[in-house]
């Protein structure tokens, strides 16, 4: 009997092998010519400008759509689709010359018309059903001048309106198209002005864009841009190794020295606007006693986290935001490393040996968790038993922080984009803010107010220096470092320049 | 018989309807989807008030639940909150890849079960048979993610074979269906092994011998083909499981089904979304119960269906 | 989810034949591998040379002490903690999470089962429809929710895991009592007046402890590996507290560049499913009687 068996064995074993040996899929870079992969963890599922916050759209809106405004990867603004602006004495209104000969990629004309339908989409109740709406509430209403020209009237002075117009909910679309066909059929067919047009789109798996040859920019260098969703980084890793993609987002830190170590491809590392810290719950003990928190501060090392688990992509920073933000205090440095000091702290503040402190955090932050890792080790050298509690990330963010439910310490990340202290520092310290729930301080509070009160930069500047001085010394939290963002690149592919906003600029990038 | 399956589909709709009811509260338990909107951002109250009213996440629960209901009942399962796009096509978008890799990897699964557990089964307690189960075991001992990326890397990273991820030709189908299949089998082999042993037992097993048939004519013609019937029972059970299980294959696959969907879903508290992927998955997931259920008072007689 | 579930199909009886040595190996090997993992679980401090959340960063990622001579005989991880250390504390872990969820669950569903088969009617048929419900709730979904709802933590994870399959046993345990209900020597036993609960304990429970015994070392496996895929998916424990499923899933992005940081666990787990299996393959020759 067995010489049949094993037929039937070996029979299988060989469809199973030519099964894998039938296809061949071999795709290496070099064959896909001028055209482009790139794999992103995220698909918005939108891509309806008035519907998302997600920087996973932004990395793809920008090649699709214009603003009135662009942000280059150097963070400066520059003229978009509105060739220049200006503004009356009263900054109540704002007057924008558009870019003539610019037709949306189904032909429809751009013109100061389809800049008002834009406007009146994103304030009326269309623009209610997303977020972006409460982004852009300073703005009125827009009038049409004259087929080219536009004035923009403000319900209330915004002296950061014309950055905001370089963001998503100010991308510029088509009237007639939304018109004929509806917004939930836009979101999946999206039509703009931008360098590259709609292909086709598949939730999940994949969208696929064609070079736009008349776009006012100059025509892209690559034919057609594909975007594959990959939400597992070690996959997208693969997908590089592999060759089939050119480009991959979010390398994370301990997949770096593979993408280093591969002599078809390049790790590009880019400083984010994200700053880390851990923050301390006052109204939770110990955390409400500040030589408990200093002590916490002063256990962990963190430079040497720095420099060991994120392999050195990432900047310390003494307090919350990036060095270059404005309202840094670049005399204050980095709390210092001395868990002697810690100890004493703790015995002074009556912190028995083994208390239990618990950490929360977003689990989806692989670099952070194994940072916490450390911390574990670090707190427990001082005698403070350190529980980790990693939270499913969009119930950390949309009901842990804002309703107080973390343990007395947790993670807490954030992103200055627009270079100000005032956004950060109003948000997370004024109380009642809804990223503040619990923490408030009298003298704070003095210096935001003297902040917001003046247009003066150099008393706003002495008053976030203040501030920073009152919180460095409260050490209600604990800052930790700029966020650097690791991009791998296929050495085929040229110009590329990772921006630091997650926003990817395609039109200079070429391949080999 | 058919008062049988007139009971089971009136039970089968009472478990629908205790399930719809079941994820739809639960779902609104773990967050609010206007404010997972706002990731990142600081939304006001007002902005909140705005966009719940927009989703009609403001109405009471009943209220939202009985609109639920009255859809689904003419088909109509809602719309997403994340894509605006109708449920039920998100839903039939998504059945293709999730069958093509449950079918796959249930049939690289029977592949390799059956010889295997053929072979164990006629040299059973033999050293053949003692590596082919321990052997089987290493299915089981592995979770998928790690099985996954480990074939990923070494069929698409260094012999680059196959594409690592994706869902693009019938080349991408190969890693997935094997390491679903690779963790099928581990179970089937045991199951096929078993099933055949019992059978082998049997008189009409001993009167084919006796009729001196060759042991693998006996084996193959009337041991396997009457092992097959467990086997089926377990295959139609397991894929009600399948389906919802493929969860994280298809996140490290990149493949875009309905666990994908399901998943996302969740995360951005989509609610129509999760009420509709629950809802269908329950629906096949009953039928082949049912299917099952019948089976069995085919199989053995002895066993009385129903109440 | 996928292993619980197939078994719950009906399990052919493995007849008793000859009983060779290999059985005997079978369960020497097998008692020996869950002896040895239970044996790590219970005296961990005893057993591991370094504590489990040691952290030395300056020691990251060290290879196995044979390959580069170290304090660290397996080497270390991401965080440059002792490995081995961290797997004989992390059966304790994998342990509770495998066997406490599985005791928890078998008991539960088995009880059901064996009432809703032996009795029937309404009873019989609430049972099953709440099985249904629970089988065809997509697991990972509802482990989403109750770990939303309740917070994240080991024993809300261990609830979510005997939650989701008692419905397993009692498919199956009702599936054997109704076999066994109409054979002729359960009638007889009634036809005599023993009590109901005596034909349950004593003729109708050990017929259906055969298949039990091995969906519920094959759950023991699967409750390992569903702990991994948790965490995976970012719904794990406190990843200081070492297990193996949360190891092998943190260890995914050095699976090229240190290989042993995802290979000795995946170690620890494969020997213990292993044993667990064996004693189960062991268990259903010695249970199952010869009619069934």
């Amino acid at each position: 009997m067995t010489r049949r068996t094993v037929l039937v064995f070996v029979l299988c074993a060989a469809m199973a092998v030519g099964a894998g040996g039938a296809v061949n899929a071999q795709s290496p870079a070099g064959s896909r010519g001028r055209s482009l992969v790139i794999v992103q963890g995220q698909d918005p599922q939108n891509w309806d400008p008035i519907a998302t916050f997600l920087l996973s759209w932004g990395m793809v809106g920008c090649q699709i759509f214009d603003g009135l405004v662009d942000r280059g990867t150097d963070l400066k603004l520059r003229p978009g689709l509105a060739t220049s602006w200006s503004t009356s004495d009263d900054g109540l209104t704002w007057v924008f010359k558009l870019r003539a000969g610019v037709t949306f990629h189904d032909g429809e004309p751009f013109n100061a018309a389809a800049v008002k339908f834009t406007f009146d989409r994103l304030l009326g109740p269309e623009g209610a059903k997303g977020p972006q709406q409460g982004n852009y509430k300073s703005i009125d209403h827009v009038q049409v001048v004259d087929p080219y020209t536009v004035r923009m009237v403000m319900k209330v002075k915004d002296p950061v309106i014309i950055t905001k117009l370089a963001g998503y909910g100010a991308m510029i679309v088509p009237p007639k198209y939304l018109q004929d066909h509806g917004s939930a059929y836009f979101g999946a067919n999206p039509v703009g002005t931008g360098p590259f047009k709609f292909v086709e789109y598949r939730k999940d798996d994949h969208l696929t864009l064609a070079a736009n040859r008349a776009y006012w920019g100059g025509a892209p260098r690559v034919s057609a841009v594909t975007y594959r969703f990959v939400p597992e980084a070690a996959t997208r890793v693969a997908e590089l190794q592999a060759g089939r993609a050119d480009i991959a987002q979010g390398v994370p830190v301990s997949q770096a020295s593979v993408v280093k170590g591969d002599a078809n491809l390049t790790l590009l590392p880019i400083g984010s606007p994200t700053v880390l810290e851990i923050r301390f719950d006052p109204s939770k003990p110990p955390a409400g006693d500040v030589r408990f928190r200093k002590a916490v501060i002063a256990a962990i090392d963190v430079q040497k986290i720095i420099d060991t688990i994120l392999q050195g992509y990432g900047h310390r920073v003494s307090t919350f935001q990036s060095p270059l933000s404005f309202g840094n205090d670049p005399s204050l440095k980095p709390y210092l490393f001395d868990p002697a000091h810690a100890k004493s702290l703790l015995a002074e503040a009556g912190v028995k040996s083994g208390t239990d402190v618990s950490l929360s955090f977003p689990s989806n932050n692989a670099d952070f968790r194994e940072a916490a890792q450390a911390m574990v080790s670090y707190l427990g050298a001082v005698g403070l038993k350190l529980t980790l509690t990693p939270v499913e990330q969009v119930t950390y963010f949309s009901d842990v922080l804002p309703h107080a439910k973390t343990g007395p310490i947790y993670e807490f990340g954030w992103g200055g984009w627009t270079l100000d202290f005032d956004n950060t520092a109003y948000l997370l310290y004024h109380k009642g803010e809804y990223w503040n729930p619990v923490f408030s301080d009298a003298d704070v509070e003095k210096y935001l107010g003297a902040e917001r009160t003046t247009n003066d930069q150099r008393t706003r500047l002495k008053a976030f220096q203040s501030l920073d001085r009152r919180l460095y010394d409260l050490a209600i939290d604990f800052p930790l470092w700029q966020s650097v963002n690791l991009w791998g690149i296929n050495k085929r592919v040229e110009g590329f320049a990772a921006p630091p906003d997650d926003r990817v600029r395609l039109l200079q990038v070429s391949t080999r | 018989m058919i008062r049988f399956v007139a009971a089971r589909a009136g039970g089968a709709a009472a478990v629908l309807a205790a399930i719809s009811l079941f994820v739809a509260f639960g779902i609104r338990l773990t967050g609010d989807p206007a404010v997972v909107l706002f990731q990142g951002s600081a939304p006001s109250a007002e902005d909140i008030a705005r966009i719940r009213h927009a989703l009609g996440t403001d109405r009471p629960f009943l209220a939202q639940y009985a609109g639920f209901v009255a859809g689904a009942l003419r088909g109509d399962l809602g719309t997403s909150f994340r894509s605006g796009l109708p449920v039920t096509g998100m839903i039939l978008e998504r059945t293709g890849p999730t069958l093509a890799l449950g079918v796959g990897g249930m049939l690289v699964a029977l592949a390799a079960a059956f010889p295997l557990g053929a072979y164990a089964a006629t040299h059973r307690n033999a050293l053949a048979d003692f590596l082919i189960r321990v052997g089987s075991l290493l299915g089981l001992s592995f979770p998928n993610f790690w099985l996954a990326i480990m074939l990923i890397l070494i069929v698409a990273v260094r012999l680059r074979w196959l594409p690592p991820s994706g869902y693009s030709g019938p080349g991408s189908l190969v890693l997935p269906c094997v390491t679903l299949g690779v963790i099928l089998a581990s179970t089937l082999v045991r199951l096929v092994r078993a099933s055949l042993l019992d059978t082998l037992g049997q008189p009409y097993m001993r009167t084919a011998r006796a009729k001196g048939l060759r042991e693998s004519r006996v084996v193959v013609r009337h041991g396997l083909r009457n092992a097959l019937l467990p086997v089926v029972t377990f295959v139609g059970l397991q894929f009600g499981a399948l389906l919802g299980g493929v969860v994280v294959l298809e996140n490290v696959f990149a493949w875009p089904g309905l666990g994908q969907l399901a998943l996302q879903a969740v995360t951005y508290r989509d609610y129509p979304v999760v009420q509709g992927v629950v809802v269908v998955l329950a629906l096949g997931v009953l039928l082949v119960n049912l299917l099952v259920d019948l089976s069995y008072g085919l199989l053995n007689p002895r066993v009385r269906v129903g109440p | 989810m996928t292993a619980a579930q197939a078994v719950s199909a009906p399990l052919p009886a493995a007849r008793r034949t000859r009983r060779p040595i290999g059985l005997r190996l079978t369960l020497i090997v097998g008692l020996g591998l869950v002896a040895a993992a239970g044996l790590s679980a219970i005296a961990s401090p005893l057993l591991a040379p370094h504590a489990p959340d040691a952290a030395d960063l300056g020691a990251r990622l060290l290879p196995p002490a044979w390959l580069r001579p170290s304090a660290y005989p397996l080497g270390t991880d991401a965080i440059g903690r002792d490995l081995l250390s961290r797997i004989i504390y992390g059966a304790r872990v994998s342990l509770e999470v495998g066997v406490v969820s599985v005791a928890a669950s078998g008991i539960a569903g088995t009880c059901l089962g064996l009432l809703a088969g032996y009795y029937g009617g309404w009873w019989g048929e609430l049972v099953m429809r709440a099985a249904d419900l629970q089988l065809s709730f997509p697991f990972i979904l509802f482990a989403i929710v109750v770990i939303a709802v309740l917070g994240p933590g080991l024993s809300r994870i261990v609830l979510v895991l005997a939650v989701t399959q008692w419905a397993s046993y009692a498919r199956l345990v009702r599936s054997e009592t109704l076999a066994v209900r109409e054979t002729d020597y359960i009638q007889a036993a009634r036809a005599i007046g023993l009590a109901d609960r005596r034909i349950i304990w004593a003729h109708v429970l050990p017929n259906a402890l055969g298949a039990v015994s091995v969906l519920a070392t094959l759950s023991v496996a699967n409750n390992i590996l569903l702990e991994a895929a948790l965490t995976f998916l970012g719904l794990g424990v406190d990843p200081s507290i070492p297990s193996w499923g949360g190891m092998l899933a943190d260890s995914r992005n050095y699976i090229q560049t240190a290989w042993w940081d995802s290979t000795f666990p995946g170690l620890a787990i494969m020997l213990t499913v292993m044993g667990f299996n064996l004693v189960g393959d062991w268990l259903r020759d010695r249970l199952t009687p010869e009619t069934a």
